[in-house]
């Protein structure tokens, strides 16, 4: 039975990953519009700009590490 | 493998008499990269050969031709023109290309002659046809003493009742002739010339707009002759704009592969007649400075003086401290495809490692790695082996080297004991090593442990290249620093956890000093960066998530559609639907996303251990510049 800790558990792993991923989205917006701009210059941009846009992906992942540490530790415990 | 092609510097004096002849050799030897010559004091740069202004000139003709016509020279087959044309040759083509423009100039003047002569038929046409609805004789239109007309039309089906009441306040004599046609109302009107402007008056606030009837001055007959007449004739002149159609498609067939060709050698020409521009020169000799491959040094030479006749003086300078040297990569023909990763990002100085057979090892072990699942491997296999036999060039390049990452996705999705997201087929549990679905904790040790092992590849040629650009101590605390580094954050973690048995304080001496040999090594900036190592190495979890992602999406799919099979015959369709369109899509992802992490891998973390970049690109003479 899923007591309310388990609840906790749950919500802080979500809050982690939701959170990151809310500033992935932050980052890669500005990135993103900055490349298109530099790709409407120069064609061949594409691909440095597609590298580019996806580098703050880390930080979603990190969430998503985070995420699982969370589960891992706390659920353990 | 490691290194780029090994080259040589080239440096050919001789007189300008002979020019024009090393400028041919050179151009069809594909292999010397020219160095332009930079206008100084001493040394100016040559000009043009003499016949270069009268080939642009063709040139210029060809290309307005072919944007005309709507050919498009880039689409020539055999691109490799060598020019090699002699004055004769040139002077055909531009016999040749000046008859080709003087026929479509032509052609292209009928055309408009015949469309103005249309346009000008069909407003008679338009007119006849609503003259032939008022009923009125065309001969009524012509030059009276004492009256006058005006014919007009109006928008909407008007009652002309009204207007005619409004005309009597003014005058009575005049007689008025109306008409509907398509929704708009027609109007001949004969009155007295004398109330002339009250009834002009009269029709302008009722919105007439005349129209011109001054063109059928003077002919007779009815109307509908003349309709009938003016039909005949656009018949006629549609016939002939078929014929000049037909003429100028007839004209681009025949010449389509002369312009393409002869576009073609005159570039070729072109360039050589514009390579002085790169020389130096005074004012009998010319020199040329370029490189070329080492192993090419000793046929290239023999092939210049054999041409020259022994007039040309050639040698080969020292390579001096930090030149820049053109860079053509030398791979394998199996690692080439990889070199297009390189060439998206900059390409390696001439003393750096060529990273592009360590991307040839790593790029499809961490794409297979995060799509790793049997099914999408061999769909993706079966995708870039068909492309394969349609993209050729840059872009093919590509697809080869995707070929290698969907065959490793087959084999991590063995690995991993995955098909099309199933971990079992027919009640039978596929083997496996390592559940993705089950066992993420282990997963997520994988990726970082491949992390660890990736950037200290990177540490170490990082090390091999600092070592041979600045010796064993740039190198050792640049690069091995931060491996001490590791392990010192390694001997705590282990110590804390108990599994060395060792003095806590041990690790934070060797930590300590890694800080020290960074700070000597890269000064303030190492200190700031000193967190980045474990952020980067972290960083590769994304190896378990992204592949993580495309699992649980594919057990998604493969759920929900299971449940809708057993609800029925709409059950059945909507379930076959889902299934297909769901990985249809999460193909799609698993194409784009491990492509792009893989990827940003190298670039990000892996590249910044040990790579610079901002090599200049190999471009011998005579090969276009593509870029």
């Amino acid at each position: 039975m899923a007591g309310i800790e388990t609840g906790l558990i749950a919500l802080s792993a979500g809050i982690a990953i939701s959170v990151t991923a809310i500033a992935t989205a932050i980052a890669e917006k500005q990135i993103g519009a900055a490349a298109v701009g530099a790709m409407a210059e120069k064609e061949g941009l594409f691909g440095k700009g597609l590298i580019l846009t996806v580098i703050p992906e880390t930080i979603v992942i990190f969430g998503l590490v985070v995420a699982i540490l969370i589960i891992g530790i706390a659920g353990a415990a | 493998m490691f290194k780029p092609e090994r080259m040589s510097k080239l440096t050919v004096i001789g007189p300008k008499t002979v020019m024009d002849v090393v400028i041919n050799k050179l151009y069809s030897l594909k292999i010397y990269h020219i160095v332009d010559h930079k206008k100084t004091e001493e040394l100016d740069i040559g000009s043009p050969l003499a016949q270069g202004g009268d080939i642009s000139d063709i040139l210029i003709k060809i290309r307005a031709l072919c944007t005309n016509m709507g050919i498009d020279p880039a689409k020539n087959e055999k691109k490799a023109a060598e020019g090699n044309l002699t004055q004769k040759e040139i002077d055909s083509i531009r016999r040749r290309v000046e008859k080709v423009h003087a026929e479509f100039d032509r052609s292209m003047e009928n055309m408009k002659a015949a469309d103005e002569n249309m346009r000008k038929l069909d407003e008679k046409r338009i007119l006849f046809e609503r003259l032939r609805l008022l009923g009125v004789d065309i001969d009524s239109f012509t030059d009276y003493s004492t009256l006058s007309y005006i014919v007009g039309i109006m928008e909407n089906v008007k009652d002309i009742g009204e207007l005619k009441r409004e005309l009597n306040k003014k005058t009575s004599k005049y007689e008025i002739y109306h008409a509907y046609c398509e929704g708009k109302t027609i109007i001949a009107i004969f009155f007295d010339v004398e109330k002339k402007n009250d009834i002009a008056d009269v029709l302008a606030r009722r919105g007439l707009s005349e129209i011109d009837v001054s063109g059928i001055k003077g002919l007779k007959g009815d109307a509908w002759k003349h309709l009938s007449a003016a039909k005949e004739e656009m018949g006629r002149w549609a016939k002939e704009k078929k014929a000049i159609e037909s003429a100028i498609s007839g004209l681009k067939k025949n010449e389509r592969d002369f312009l393409i060709d002869a576009e073609a050698s005159l570039s070729a020409e072109a360039e050589k007649a514009e390579a002085p521009l790169r020389f130096a020169s005074t004012e009998k000799t010319f020199v040329i400075r370029g490189w070329i491959p080492t192993k090419k040094m000793k046929s290239v030479t023999d092939d210049l003086d054999d041409i020259a006749k022994g007039r040309i003086h050639l040698f080969s300078e020292e390579v001096k401290k930090d030149e820049d040297i053109p860079i053509k990569l030398k791979n394998p023909r199996m690692i080439e495809p990889f070199e297009f990763f390189m060439d998206m990002y900059t390409l390696p100085k001439y003393k750096e490692i060529d990273p592009t057979f360590l991307m040839f090892l790593t790029f499809p072990l961490f794409y297979g790695f995060m799509l790793g699942d049997v099914g999408y491997g061999i769909v993706t296999l079966v995708l870039f082996l068909y492309l394969r036999t349609k993209i050729k060039g840059d872009m093919g390049r590509l697809v080869n080297a995707m070929i290698f990452g969907s065959i490793s996705a087959i084999i991590f999705g063995c690995l991993f004991g995955e098909f099309f997201g199933f971990e079992e087929l027919g009640g039978y549990e596929l083997m496996h090593v390592l559940s993705r679905y089950e066992q993420m904790n282990e997963l997520m040790y994988v990726a970082i442990a491949i992390g660890v092992v990736h950037i200290n590849i990177g540490l170490l040629v990082g090390f091999y290249n600092e070592l041979r650009a600045h010796g064993f101590r740039t190198a050792f605390f640049e690069k091995i620093s931060w491996m001490v580094l590791e392990a010192g954050v390694a001997v705590i973690a282990l110590t804390y956890m108990g599994y060395v048995p060792l003095q806590k304080w041990v690790g934070f001496v060797i930590v300590a000093l890694s800080i020290i040999m960074i700070y000597m090594g890269e000064g303030a900036k190492g200190i700031v960066e000193l967190p980045s190592i474990f952020s980067q190495t972290l960083s590769y979890a994304r190896l378990m998530a992204v592949g993580l992602a495309s699992v649980i999406l594919a057990v998604v799919i493969n759920d929900l559609s299971g449940e809708l099979f057993h609800a029925g015959i709409g059950g059945i369709i909507g379930g076959t639907i889902l299934l297909v369109v769901g990985h249809v899509i999460n193909i799609g992802l698993g194409l784009i996303s491990p492509f792009l992490h893989s990827l940003r891998l190298h670039y990000v973390e892996f590249f910044t251990k040990f790579y610079h970049g901002g090599g200049m690109r190999y471009v011998p003479f005579g090969t276009r510049d593509e870029q």
